[in-house]
This record gives C-alpha cells, sequence and structure tokens, in this order.
C-alpha cells in the first residue's frame, strides 16, 4: 500500500497540485514513461537495418540488372497488358456486380434464384480453374452462334478463334470479380436507410431512377474501401492469366528470365511495379473515398462555415464512420 | 352515391380502407373526405394507424381492402372491365401529385439543399436545368433558406432539414401536401420556426392532411379534424366540436391527456 502510494508519488512529482477546491486537473498530469514503446522502437529499427542490408548487399538481387530490365520496352508492354486487364476486368465486374445485386434485390423470385446461383458458381471456382475453363472452352463448345434459341442461327464462329488468351483472360477475371462486386454492392445498397428510399418513392421517382440516382449514389460511398482492396486483387490476379500465355507483367518477365536465366532481379522488377501501381491506387482511393463523402461528417462539402446547430443523429453517424 | 349538388366533390375521398401487418390490423373500415383546399389534420395516440393511413393515401403503403380516390383516380388500382393493380410506373406519376414531408426528414444525405430539392423537377418532371434551378431557388427562400442552397443536410439543423424538405415535397407541384408529424423529430426550439413555414404553405390554400400530436398546432391549422384510435376513425368534425366538445369518451381521454392546459 504504501509502496504503491510513494511510486505514485515519484511519477507525479512534476506535476503541480491544483491550488484548491478541485480535486485534480487531468491537464497537470505526468507521462508515463513508455518503456515498451521504446523496445518495440529497437527491435524494429534492428529488423529493417537487416533487411536493408540483407537486400542491399546480397549480390542475387543483382540491382544493376533490375535497374536494365526496370524499365525495358518488353517489361513496360506486360506492364501496359496488365493495367488495361485490370481496368477492363473491374469496370466490367463492377457492371456485372450492380446488375447481379440489382437482381438479388428485387422483388422477382426467379432473378433473385439467378443471380444467388451465379454468385454461389462464380465464387466456389477458383479463379485460375475458371481461366483454364474459359481457355478450353473450344474442347466444350467448338462453334459459338448467335441466332434465334433452338430456331436459326444467323451467324457463328470457331470458339478456338474467337477465345484468344486476351478473350479468356477478360471473361475469367471479369466473370470472377463480378461475384465480389455483387456482394459488395448488395451490402451498400443494404446500408442507404429506408428513408432515402421512400423520400425518391415520394416525389415520384420509378424503381430504376431512384435505384440509379439515389440509392447507387450513396451505396458506392459504403461500397468503395472493399472495391479498393478488389482492385488490389485484381491487379495481382492478372499474373494468373500468364499461365494461359496472355502476356502481362508476370509473363513477360518469366519469359525473360527463361533467357536470361536472372530469376531474382527479374521478379524484382515486377515486385517493384506491382508495389508503385499498388500504391498510386491506394491514393486514388482516397480521393475517391474523399468525393463521395461529401455531405458526410466533418469534410462534408460546402466551405461555408458549419451551423451550430448540427442535429446530433448525423454527429453520430459520422463518429461511426471517422 | 348520394347526389349532393351543393358540395363539392372532395379532394380525396378515402371508403371502408382496411390494412392489416401480417394478422395484425392497423386500419379499419375507414372512410373520410378531404375537402379542396382544406386543413385536414389527424390526431390520435401513437400505433392508432394514423400514419399509416396518410401513407395509404399517396400509394406508399398499398391498401388491403377499400378504396382511397383522388379526384376521380383510384389510387393504386385501375378499373377497366375489372379492378387490377396499377403498374409501378403508373404509381410513380400518380405520387408526383402529391407531397409528403416526413417525420425524419428523409434528405437525399448525399445532395446539397437545392439539389434535394432539384431532383423530383429534374429526373422526374423532366424540367429544363434552368427553370428547375431557378424554382428551387425560389422555394428555398419561400422556406427561409435562400442562403443555405448549396448546404449538405448534415450542415443543416433539424428546422432547417424539415424546411429543405418542405420545399421538395412542394417542387413538384403538388395537389395535395400530405405531413407525416412534421414537428415530432425536433428539438422544441425549431418548431415554431417550421410550424411558421407549414402555416404559410397552407395559407396559399393547398390541400392538407397533417399527422401531428401537437394539439395546439391541429387546432391553430385544421378545417377539418379526425380523431383515430386503434385503426378506426372514432370522431371527426371542426376543430371546435372535437377538440372543445368531443362525443366520445376516447377522444376526451387523449385530449386530456395530450393537451397542455
Amino acid at each position: 500500500m504504501t509502496m504503491t502510494k510513494k511510486l505514485d508519488m515519484s511519477m507525479t512529482k512534476k506535476s503541480t497540485r491544483p491550488p484548491t477546491g478541485d480535486p485534480f486537473d487531468a491537464a497537470t498530469a505526468a507521462r508515463r514513461p513508455q518503456i515498451r514503446t521504446w523496445i518495440a522502437v529497437v527491435v524494429v529499427l534492428i529488423l529493417l537495418a537487416q533487411a536493408a542490408k540483407f537486400v542491399a548487399t546480397n549480390p542475387a538481387f543483382a540491382w544493376p540488372v533490375v535497374l536494365e530490365y526496370f524499365t525495358s520496352v518488353y517489361v513496360l508492354q506486360g506492364l501496359a497488358a496488365t493495367l488495361q486487364l485490370t481496368v477492363i476486368c473491374m469496370a466490367l465486374g463492377i457492371l456485372g456486380g450492380i446488375g447481379l445485386a440489382a437482381m438479388r434485390l428485387s422483388d422477382s423470385k426467379p432473378l433473385v434464384w439467378f443471380s444467388s446461383t451465379v454468385v454461389w458458381v462464380l465464387r466456389s471456382v477458383p479463379l485460375l480453374v475458371q481461366l483454364i475453363f474459359w481457355y478450353n472452352l473450344a474442347a466444350l463448345l467448338p462453334q459459338i452462334s448467335i441466332g434465334i434459341p433452338f430456331g436459326p442461327v444467323f451467324s457463328s464462329w470457331d470458339t478456338n478463334d474467337l477465345i484468344t488468351p486476351l478473350v479468356a483472360a477478360i471473361v475469367g477475371l471479369a466473370m470472377h470479380e463480378m461475384a465480389y462486386m455483387a456482394e459488395i454492392i448488395r451490402a451498400g445498397v443494404l446500408a442507404v436507410p429506408d428513408g432515402q428510399i421512400e423520400a425518391a418513392r415520394s416525389i415520384g421517382m420509378r424503381r430504376y431512377q431512384l435505384f440509379l440516382r439515389v440509392i447507387l449514389p450513396q451505396a458506392a460511398r459504403v461500397s468503395v474501401p472493399p472495391t479498393g482492396s478488389q482492385v488490389i486483387s485484381m491487379l495481382k490476379a492478372t499474373s494468373l492469366v500468364s499461365v494461359i500465355a496472355m502476356r502481362e507483367l508476370l509473363y513477360s518477365v518469366q519469359e525473360t528470365y527463361n533467357q536470361t536465366f536472372q530469376v531474382i532481379p527479374l521478379l524484382t522488377v515486377a515486385v517493384l511495379w506491382y508495389l508503385i501501381v499498388t500504391s498510386l491506387l491506394a491514393v486514388g482511393q482516397i480521393y475517391l473515398e474523399r468525393r463521395l463523402g461529401r455531405g458526410y461528417g466533418k469534410q462534408g462539402g460546402s466551405n461555408e462555415t458549419a451551423s451550430t446547430d448540427s442535429p446530433q443523429l448525423d454527429l453520430k453517424i459520422t463518429d461511426r464512420l471517422s | 352515391m348520394t347526389e349532393q349538388k351543393n358540395h363539392p366533390a372532395p379532394a380525396i375521398s378515402v371508403r371502408a380502407l382496411g390494412k392489416s401487418y401480417g394478422d395484425k390490423p392497423v386500419l379499419r373500415d375507414v372512410s373520410m373526405d378531404v375537402d379542396e383546399g382544406a386543413v385536414t389534420v389527424i390526431v390520435g395516440r401513437s400505433g392508432s394507424g394514423k400514419s399509416t393511413l396518410l401513407r395509404c393515401l399517396n400509394g406508399l403503403e398499398s391498401i388491403e381492402s377499400g378504396s382511397v380516390v383522388l379526384r376521380g383516380e383510384p389510387i393504386g388500382y385501375k378499373l377497366t372491365n375489372r379492378l387490377h393493380q396499377l403498374p409501378s410506373r403508373e404509381m410513380s406519376q400518380q405520387r408526383q401529385k402529391f407531397g409528403f414531408v416526413f417525420q425524419n426528414f428523409n434528405l437525399f444525405s448525399n445532395m446539397t439543399a437545392i439539389e434535394n430539392v432539384m431532383l423530383g423537377p429534374l429526373r422526374v418532371a423532366r424540367r429544363p436545368k434552368d427553370v428547375a434551378r431557378r424554382e428551387a431557388v425560389e422555394l428555398l427562400r419561400r422556406v427561409g433558406l435562400g442562403d443555405r442552397c448549396e448546404a449538405y443536410p448534415a450542415r443543416l439543423s433539424g428546422g432547417q432539414q424539415q424546411r429543405v424538405a418542405i420545399a421538395r415535397a412542394l417542387a413538384m407541384k403538388p395537389s395535395v401536401l400530405l405531413m407525416d408529424e412534421p414537428t415530432s423529430a425536433l428539438d422544441p426550439e425549431m418548431v415554431a420556426e417550421v410550424e411558421s413555414v407549414i402555416k404559410s404553405v397552407i395559407g396559399d390554400g393547398m390541400t392538407t392532411v397533417v399527422v401531428t400530436h401537437h394539439i395546439g398546432f391541429a387546432a391553430d391549422i385544421a378545417t377539418h379534424v379526425v380523431y383515430m384510435d386503434d385503426g378506426r376513425i372514432v370522431e371527426q368534425g371542426t376543430p371546435e366540436a372535437v377538440f372543445s366538445s368531443p362525443e366520445s369518451e376516447r377522444t376526451r381521454q387523449f385530449l386530456s391527456a395530450v393537451k397542455p392546459n
């Protein structure tokens, strides 16, 4: 008992006692020395130094080789293909996801079943398997035709001509993405308060209008953070299409090191590019979140001074989001 | 139909309206008329079905039995050679004829005040943008918020939000204004500003139905009072008749419970 008291006394030595009356003033409290923090800092610094030394001095990294190939045409072409794939498949995935989410949330039972089944299948089959499957579609379906079901055929193509590695890659990645985006968008839609929908109905908006104009913009705000992760996942997932001989970043690097045998330096080139693009995406996400967050919380919108009497309800929402 | 040549046709007539949530009836055999230009106030305890009745008038809620008719046009249904439900497109068109003000304002939180007011005229009525904007500014000025056009709802007080909501409801140029407890979610000091806006709107001769708890306000604005209890209309008539000399015991109990004096 006396020990603790002594300790407390020694720790608060620097603090000045409040004059009279008030029991104490929290502002005068002494900072407790955080020894644990300093130990953690030292440990982390040692580990970092070790890692830096390993990366800098290990000859296997062959930094001159990394530098040489980092901006080589072949690698940059691969990078461009990776970025194109990411953008195209993500766009298709989001559009498809919106469609699937809308079906899932509709009143129509058949649409709900259709959407649930599609999402179930696409999420259950590994992406790599899907890619190989689409690439080999010709084995299942030698001809692809456009016409009336069970009726006349207007036009027909050889599946092998149609499904190039690029097409297989786009179809596989987009279909896979669509299933995940459907769930992310559905979650966003469910987060929109019913009152917003009722208000839209009360001014005579049609269902599609209120979905596009009122629900989606608000759902987007909730959906952006998980969609950001999806974009990064997609960027990395494009590396899988190297197995169907689609020339993207990883495939370009592999082709190069198959000739030069400089495996680690060339993989390092790919890693650095993935890191750079991911970082840029993260910055983009911050801006997008800010844009969609207008009207919500402190950074919400206009330059004018906040009214002093902001309602409690909105403050609560802000607290939850910040 | 009884012929009453001297009495003009009502704007809205409700006949034998019934509705239940699951097996719990919320409206039972409700019949009432809303006259053109009249201010009808529906009062009653919470859970008496008055908000549901209001929401049935513009088809925000579907009805299960009976009928609601706006100037000869059945709400939510169509009578050709047989009776069938209206397709949702036509229901949306019907709803444009009503302005609706919600208890919790329900402003679109991702849009500024003026965007809230303009959305309907722009996207539903498809008015040109400059016309919609001009009218929206005018409406916001009318509710005393001409200087807050670009503010997001989160930056507005409850009273200001409700005034924007009233402007939004009026923007579609409705012929009937429905208000569901427009001041119940407000802090006491903001009730007066919203009530005075409502009064000025009603003063223009707009056919109005208001659900409210505030008996004083009701007595102030009403031309017709409907008292509901347990899903039924217990009593209706002029404010003097219902508030000063209620016929039923239940009305009397309710009034003595809520009356401030």
